[in-house]
Protein backbone atom coordinates (compact mmCIF):
# COMPACT_ATOMS: atom_id res chain seq x y z
CA UNK A 1 0.00 0.00 0.00
CA UNK A 2 1.39 3.39 -1.00
CA UNK A 3 1.87 6.18 1.48
CA UNK A 4 3.34 9.65 1.32
CA UNK A 5 7.10 9.92 1.43
CA UNK A 6 7.12 11.57 4.89
CA UNK A 7 5.33 8.66 6.54
CA UNK A 8 7.49 6.21 4.60
CA UNK A 9 10.79 7.73 5.75
CA UNK A 10 9.57 8.05 9.34
CA UNK A 11 8.42 4.42 9.40
CA UNK A 12 11.69 3.27 7.84
CA UNK A 13 13.91 5.11 10.34
CA UNK A 14 11.75 4.29 13.35
CA UNK A 15 12.80 0.67 12.87
CA UNK A 16 16.24 1.67 14.14
CA UNK A 17 16.86 2.15 17.84
CA UNK A 18 19.94 2.10 20.02
CA UNK A 19 20.09 -0.88 22.35
CA UNK A 20 19.90 -0.33 26.12
CA UNK A 21 23.64 -1.00 26.46
CA UNK A 22 24.47 1.50 23.70
CA UNK A 23 22.26 4.12 25.33
CA UNK A 24 23.91 3.45 28.69
CA UNK A 25 27.33 3.86 27.11
CA UNK A 26 26.47 7.26 25.62
CA UNK A 27 24.87 8.44 28.87
CA UNK A 28 27.98 7.35 30.76
CA UNK A 29 30.12 9.48 28.46
CA UNK A 30 28.04 12.52 29.32
CA UNK A 31 27.90 11.77 33.05
CA UNK A 32 31.68 11.31 33.24
CA UNK A 33 32.18 14.59 31.44
CA UNK A 34 29.75 16.41 33.73
CA UNK A 35 31.39 14.91 36.80
CA UNK A 36 34.78 16.25 35.74
CA UNK A 37 33.20 19.62 35.07
CA UNK A 38 31.45 19.74 38.45
CA UNK A 39 34.58 18.77 40.35
CA UNK A 40 36.54 21.58 38.79
CA UNK A 41 33.67 24.12 39.05
CA UNK A 42 33.00 23.58 42.76
CA UNK A 43 36.46 24.85 43.60
CA UNK A 44 36.28 27.78 41.25
CA UNK A 45 32.96 29.35 42.27
CA UNK A 46 33.78 31.42 45.37
CA UNK A 47 35.69 34.58 44.58
CA UNK A 48 38.15 34.04 47.42
CA UNK A 49 39.13 30.72 45.93
CA UNK A 50 39.61 32.39 42.59
CA UNK A 51 42.05 34.88 44.12
CA UNK A 52 43.92 32.19 46.01
CA UNK A 53 44.04 29.98 42.98
CA UNK A 54 45.36 32.83 40.86
CA UNK A 55 48.13 33.45 43.41
CA UNK A 56 49.05 29.78 43.49
CA UNK A 57 49.03 29.66 39.74
CA UNK A 58 51.44 32.59 39.48
CA UNK A 59 53.82 30.96 41.98
CA UNK A 60 53.30 27.63 40.28
CA UNK A 61 54.16 29.08 36.90
CA UNK A 62 57.53 30.19 38.20
CA UNK A 63 58.37 27.21 40.38
CA UNK A 64 56.59 24.20 39.09
CA UNK A 65 56.16 24.54 35.38
CA UNK A 66 57.97 21.32 34.64
CA UNK A 67 56.17 19.46 37.44
CA UNK A 68 52.79 20.68 36.23
CA UNK A 69 53.44 19.51 32.72
CA UNK A 70 54.54 16.11 34.03
CA UNK A 71 51.36 15.78 36.11
CA UNK A 72 49.27 16.77 33.15
CA UNK A 73 51.02 14.17 31.01
CA UNK A 74 50.31 11.51 33.64
CA UNK A 75 46.66 12.46 33.61
CA UNK A 76 46.53 12.28 29.80
CA UNK A 77 48.18 8.87 29.84
CA UNK A 78 45.72 7.66 32.44
CA UNK A 79 42.80 8.92 30.35
CA UNK A 80 44.04 7.05 27.27
CA UNK A 81 44.64 3.92 29.35
CA UNK A 82 41.14 4.15 30.85
CA UNK A 83 39.58 4.50 27.39
CA UNK A 84 41.37 1.51 25.84
CA UNK A 85 40.83 -0.58 28.98
CA UNK A 86 37.10 0.17 28.82
CA UNK A 87 37.00 -0.86 25.14
CA UNK A 88 38.99 -4.01 25.90
CA UNK A 89 36.64 -5.07 28.69
CA UNK A 90 33.59 -4.22 26.61
CA UNK A 91 34.40 -7.00 24.12
CA UNK A 92 32.24 -5.55 21.35
CA UNK A 93 31.60 -8.00 18.50
CA UNK A 94 34.46 -8.46 16.05
CA UNK A 95 33.81 -6.92 12.65
CA UNK A 96 36.39 -9.18 11.02
CA UNK A 97 37.36 -12.58 12.42
CA UNK A 98 40.57 -14.12 11.08
CA UNK A 99 43.94 -15.26 12.40
CA UNK A 100 45.98 -13.71 9.57
CA UNK A 101 47.07 -10.12 10.14
CA UNK A 102 47.01 -9.35 6.41
CA UNK A 103 43.36 -10.42 6.13
CA UNK A 104 42.36 -8.47 9.21
CA UNK A 105 44.20 -5.30 8.15
CA UNK A 106 42.65 -5.53 4.68
CA UNK A 107 39.31 -4.96 6.38
CA UNK A 108 40.34 -1.55 7.79
CA UNK A 109 39.81 0.45 4.60
CA UNK A 110 38.53 3.53 6.42
CA UNK A 111 41.80 4.11 8.28
CA UNK A 112 44.29 6.72 7.13
CA UNK A 113 47.16 4.43 8.14
CA UNK A 114 48.10 0.76 7.85
CA UNK A 115 47.84 -1.29 11.03
CA UNK A 116 51.17 -3.03 11.64
CA UNK A 117 52.51 -5.94 13.64
CA UNK A 118 54.26 -4.55 16.69
CA UNK A 119 57.60 -5.69 18.06
CA UNK A 120 56.04 -5.56 21.54
CA UNK A 121 53.41 -8.14 20.62
CA UNK A 122 55.74 -10.48 18.72
CA UNK A 123 57.09 -11.92 22.00
CA UNK A 124 53.65 -12.72 23.38
CA UNK A 125 52.35 -16.25 22.96
CA UNK A 126 49.10 -15.08 21.46
CA UNK A 127 47.29 -15.61 18.21
CA UNK A 128 45.17 -13.08 16.38
CA UNK A 129 41.41 -13.71 16.35
CA UNK A 130 40.09 -10.59 14.61
CA UNK A 131 39.48 -6.88 14.81
CA UNK A 132 37.07 -3.95 14.70
CA UNK A 133 37.08 -0.19 14.36
CA UNK A 134 37.21 1.97 17.47
CA UNK A 135 38.65 5.32 18.53
CA UNK A 136 41.25 6.69 20.92
CA UNK A 137 40.68 10.26 22.13
CA UNK A 138 38.33 10.75 19.18
CA UNK A 139 40.89 9.52 16.64
CA UNK A 140 39.85 6.58 14.49
CA UNK A 141 41.71 3.42 15.53
CA UNK A 142 42.01 -0.28 14.80
CA UNK A 143 41.38 -2.79 17.57
CA UNK A 144 43.16 -6.15 17.10
CA UNK A 145 42.01 -8.89 19.44
CA UNK A 146 44.31 -11.77 20.42
CA UNK A 147 43.96 -14.89 22.50
CA UNK A 148 46.60 -16.93 24.33
CA UNK A 149 46.68 -20.71 24.83
CA UNK A 150 44.69 -20.38 28.07
CA UNK A 151 41.95 -18.43 26.33
CA UNK A 152 42.93 -15.05 27.84
CA UNK A 153 42.10 -12.11 25.63
CA UNK A 154 44.43 -9.19 25.01
CA UNK A 155 43.76 -6.26 22.72
CA UNK A 156 46.17 -4.15 20.68
CA UNK A 157 44.89 -0.70 19.69
CA UNK A 158 46.57 1.23 16.89
CA UNK A 159 45.91 4.80 15.82
CA UNK A 160 47.70 7.40 13.75
CA UNK A 161 50.09 9.53 15.83
CA UNK A 162 49.22 13.17 16.35
CA UNK A 163 51.24 15.38 18.65
CA UNK A 164 48.19 17.10 20.15
CA UNK A 165 46.81 13.96 21.78
CA UNK A 166 49.82 11.65 22.07
CA UNK A 167 53.02 13.69 22.48
CA UNK A 168 53.49 12.42 26.05
CA UNK A 169 53.90 8.78 24.98
CA UNK A 170 57.36 7.16 24.65
CA UNK A 171 58.69 6.35 21.20
CA UNK A 172 60.30 2.91 21.45
CA UNK A 173 62.38 3.60 18.36
CA UNK A 174 64.25 6.18 20.46
CA UNK A 175 65.19 3.40 22.89
CA UNK A 176 62.42 4.20 25.40
CA UNK A 177 60.26 1.59 27.10
CA UNK A 178 56.48 1.53 26.76
CA UNK A 179 54.56 3.35 29.48
CA UNK A 180 52.79 0.78 31.65
CA UNK A 181 49.80 1.67 33.82
CA UNK A 182 47.15 -0.39 35.54
CA UNK A 183 43.47 0.43 35.08
CA UNK A 184 40.44 -1.63 36.13
CA UNK A 185 42.71 -4.58 36.93
CA UNK A 186 44.12 -4.47 33.41
CA UNK A 187 47.73 -3.87 32.43
CA UNK A 188 47.91 -1.19 29.77
CA UNK A 189 51.13 -0.56 27.82
CA UNK A 190 51.31 2.55 25.67
CA UNK A 191 53.95 3.52 23.14
CA UNK A 192 54.70 5.02 19.75
CA UNK A 193 56.13 2.80 17.05
CA UNK A 194 56.57 3.33 13.31
CA UNK A 195 54.53 6.52 13.45
CA UNK A 196 51.59 4.83 15.14
CA UNK A 197 50.23 5.04 18.65
CA UNK A 198 49.86 1.59 20.12
CA UNK A 199 48.13 0.44 23.29
CA UNK A 200 48.20 -3.15 24.49
CA UNK A 201 45.65 -4.18 27.13
CA UNK A 202 45.82 -7.50 28.90
CA UNK A 203 44.77 -8.92 32.24
CA UNK A 204 47.34 -8.23 34.94
CA UNK A 205 48.48 -11.44 36.58
CA UNK B 1 22.11 19.29 33.22
CA UNK B 2 22.09 16.33 30.85
CA UNK B 3 20.56 16.55 27.40
CA UNK B 4 21.49 13.13 26.00
CA UNK B 5 18.23 11.40 26.85
CA UNK B 6 16.96 8.28 25.09
CA UNK B 7 14.82 10.20 22.57
CA UNK B 8 17.61 12.60 21.64
CA UNK B 9 20.13 9.79 21.23
CA UNK B 10 17.77 7.74 19.07
CA UNK B 11 16.92 10.84 17.02
CA UNK B 12 20.66 11.46 16.41
CA UNK B 13 21.22 7.76 15.71
CA UNK B 14 18.51 7.81 13.01
CA UNK B 15 20.02 10.96 11.57
CA UNK B 16 23.33 9.05 11.46
CA UNK B 17 21.66 6.20 9.59
CA UNK B 18 20.20 8.66 7.10
CA UNK B 19 23.63 10.26 6.71
CA UNK B 20 25.79 7.15 6.45
CA UNK B 21 23.33 4.57 5.20
CA UNK B 22 24.16 1.94 7.81
CA UNK B 23 23.98 1.24 11.54
CA UNK B 24 27.68 0.61 12.21
CA UNK B 25 28.84 3.89 10.70
CA UNK B 26 25.99 5.71 12.40
CA UNK B 27 27.18 4.48 15.82
CA UNK B 28 30.76 5.51 15.08
CA UNK B 29 29.77 8.93 13.81
CA UNK B 30 27.48 9.51 16.80
CA UNK B 31 30.08 8.35 19.32
CA UNK B 32 32.80 10.56 17.82
CA UNK B 33 30.53 13.61 17.71
CA UNK B 34 29.46 13.15 21.35
CA UNK B 35 33.04 12.63 22.53
CA UNK B 36 34.20 15.76 20.71
CA UNK B 37 31.21 17.75 21.93
CA UNK B 38 31.80 16.78 25.57
CA UNK B 39 35.56 17.36 25.30
CA UNK B 40 35.25 20.81 23.72
CA UNK B 41 32.19 21.89 25.75
CA UNK B 42 31.18 24.59 23.27
CA UNK B 43 29.54 27.60 24.90
CA UNK B 44 26.50 29.62 23.81
CA UNK B 45 24.98 26.83 21.74
CA UNK B 46 21.26 27.42 21.30
CA UNK B 47 20.45 23.96 19.95
CA UNK B 48 22.69 21.17 21.15
CA UNK B 49 21.02 18.60 18.89
CA UNK B 50 21.48 20.70 15.75
CA UNK B 51 25.08 21.36 16.76
CA UNK B 52 25.69 17.63 17.20
CA UNK B 53 24.13 16.95 13.79
CA UNK B 54 26.60 19.41 12.26
CA UNK B 55 29.49 17.67 14.05
CA UNK B 56 28.28 14.29 12.78
CA UNK B 57 27.94 15.65 9.23
CA UNK B 58 31.40 17.25 9.27
CA UNK B 59 33.02 14.13 10.68
CA UNK B 60 31.31 11.86 8.14
CA UNK B 61 32.29 14.00 5.15
CA UNK B 62 35.86 14.25 6.51
CA UNK B 63 35.94 10.46 6.68
CA UNK B 64 34.54 10.18 3.16
CA UNK B 65 37.15 12.62 1.92
CA UNK B 66 39.85 10.49 3.49
CA UNK B 67 38.52 7.40 1.78
CA UNK B 68 38.42 9.19 -1.57
CA UNK B 69 34.89 7.89 -2.02
CA UNK B 70 34.14 11.52 -1.66
CA UNK B 71 35.07 12.11 -5.29
CA UNK B 72 31.71 10.95 -6.56
CA UNK B 73 29.96 12.91 -3.88
CA UNK B 74 31.88 16.10 -4.74
CA UNK B 75 31.02 15.60 -8.41
CA UNK B 76 27.37 15.35 -7.49
CA UNK B 77 27.59 18.52 -5.41
CA UNK B 78 29.35 20.35 -8.23
CA UNK B 79 26.52 19.49 -10.57
CA UNK B 80 24.15 21.01 -8.09
CA UNK B 81 25.86 24.36 -8.34
CA UNK B 82 24.03 24.78 -11.68
CA UNK B 83 20.93 25.84 -9.90
CA UNK B 84 17.89 25.35 -12.00
CA UNK B 85 15.04 27.77 -11.91
CA UNK B 86 12.64 26.25 -9.46
CA UNK B 87 10.31 28.39 -7.43
CA UNK B 88 8.57 25.70 -5.53
CA UNK B 89 9.67 22.12 -5.10
CA UNK B 90 8.15 19.69 -2.69
CA UNK B 91 8.18 15.99 -2.03
CA UNK B 92 4.63 16.10 -0.67
CA UNK B 93 3.15 14.54 -3.81
CA UNK B 94 5.52 11.55 -3.92
CA UNK B 95 3.75 8.37 -2.85
CA UNK B 96 5.66 5.16 -2.31
CA UNK B 97 5.19 1.83 -0.59
CA UNK B 98 7.51 0.77 2.22
CA UNK B 99 9.17 -2.01 0.24
CA UNK B 100 9.97 0.33 -2.66
CA UNK B 101 11.36 2.94 -0.29
CA UNK B 102 13.66 0.39 1.34
CA UNK B 103 14.91 -0.66 -2.09
CA UNK B 104 15.62 2.92 -3.19
CA UNK B 105 16.99 4.04 0.20
CA UNK B 106 20.25 2.14 -0.20
CA UNK B 107 20.82 3.59 -3.67
CA UNK B 108 20.42 7.21 -2.61
CA UNK B 109 23.47 9.41 -2.05
CA UNK B 110 24.37 10.45 1.51
CA UNK B 111 23.18 14.01 0.98
CA UNK B 112 19.87 12.78 -0.48
CA UNK B 113 19.15 10.58 2.55
CA UNK B 114 20.09 13.49 4.81
CA UNK B 115 17.73 15.74 2.84
CA UNK B 116 14.92 13.22 3.32
CA UNK B 117 15.63 13.12 7.06
CA UNK B 118 15.55 16.90 7.42
CA UNK B 119 12.45 17.23 5.25
CA UNK B 120 10.43 14.21 6.36
CA UNK B 121 11.45 13.58 9.97
CA UNK B 122 12.25 17.09 11.21
CA UNK B 123 9.75 18.60 8.72
CA UNK B 124 12.15 21.41 7.83
CA UNK B 125 11.27 23.84 5.04
CA UNK B 126 13.70 24.44 2.18
CA UNK B 127 14.87 27.63 3.94
CA UNK B 128 15.47 25.78 7.23
CA UNK B 129 17.38 23.04 5.40
CA UNK B 130 19.52 25.64 3.65
CA UNK B 131 20.25 27.26 7.05
CA UNK B 132 21.21 23.91 8.60
CA UNK B 133 23.39 22.85 5.65
CA UNK B 134 24.78 26.36 5.20
CA UNK B 135 24.06 26.36 1.47
CA UNK B 136 21.82 28.52 -0.75
CA UNK B 137 18.08 27.81 -0.74
CA UNK B 138 18.26 27.36 -4.51
CA UNK B 139 20.68 24.47 -4.05
CA UNK B 140 18.26 22.80 -1.65
CA UNK B 141 15.42 23.24 -4.13
CA UNK B 142 17.58 21.78 -6.89
CA UNK B 143 18.38 18.79 -4.70
CA UNK B 144 14.69 18.27 -3.91
CA UNK B 145 13.89 18.50 -7.62
CA UNK B 146 16.56 15.94 -8.50
CA UNK B 147 15.56 13.61 -5.65
CA UNK B 148 11.92 13.77 -6.68
CA UNK B 149 12.80 12.92 -10.30
CA UNK B 150 15.03 10.07 -9.13
CA UNK B 151 12.35 8.61 -6.86
CA UNK B 152 9.66 8.92 -9.54
CA UNK B 153 11.93 7.34 -12.13
CA UNK B 154 12.72 4.50 -9.73
CA UNK B 155 9.05 4.03 -8.96
CA UNK B 156 8.02 3.88 -12.61
CA UNK B 157 10.78 1.33 -13.27
CA UNK B 158 9.58 -0.80 -10.35
CA UNK B 159 5.98 -0.54 -11.52
CA UNK B 160 6.81 -1.47 -15.12
CA UNK B 161 8.84 -4.44 -13.88
CA UNK B 162 5.89 -5.43 -11.69
CA UNK B 163 3.46 -5.19 -14.61
CA UNK B 164 5.76 -7.09 -16.91
CA UNK B 165 6.13 -10.10 -14.67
Amino acid sequence: MKKDIKSGVNDLLNNFELSESQLAEFCKLEKDSLLNQTNSNSLLKPKIWMSLLASFLVVGLFLGNALNSQLSDKQKIFEIAAEVSYNHLNLKPLEVAHNQLATVTDYFKRLDFNPLASSQVANLQTSLIGGRYCSIKGNIAAQLRMKDSQGRISTLFESRYNSQDFNMLPNIESGKNPKVVFVDGQQVSLWIEKGLVMALVSSSH
Amino acid sequence: MTFLDKDTLNQLYRFGIALTGNEQDSQDVLQTAIERFLRNKPQNIAHNTAYLRTMMRNYWYDELRKQKHHQQHVQALTLEQDIISIHSQSLEDVYIDQQELQTHWANLQDNQRELLYLHCVLEYTAQEISDELNCPRGTVLARIHRLKKQLQKGLSTTESQGTGS
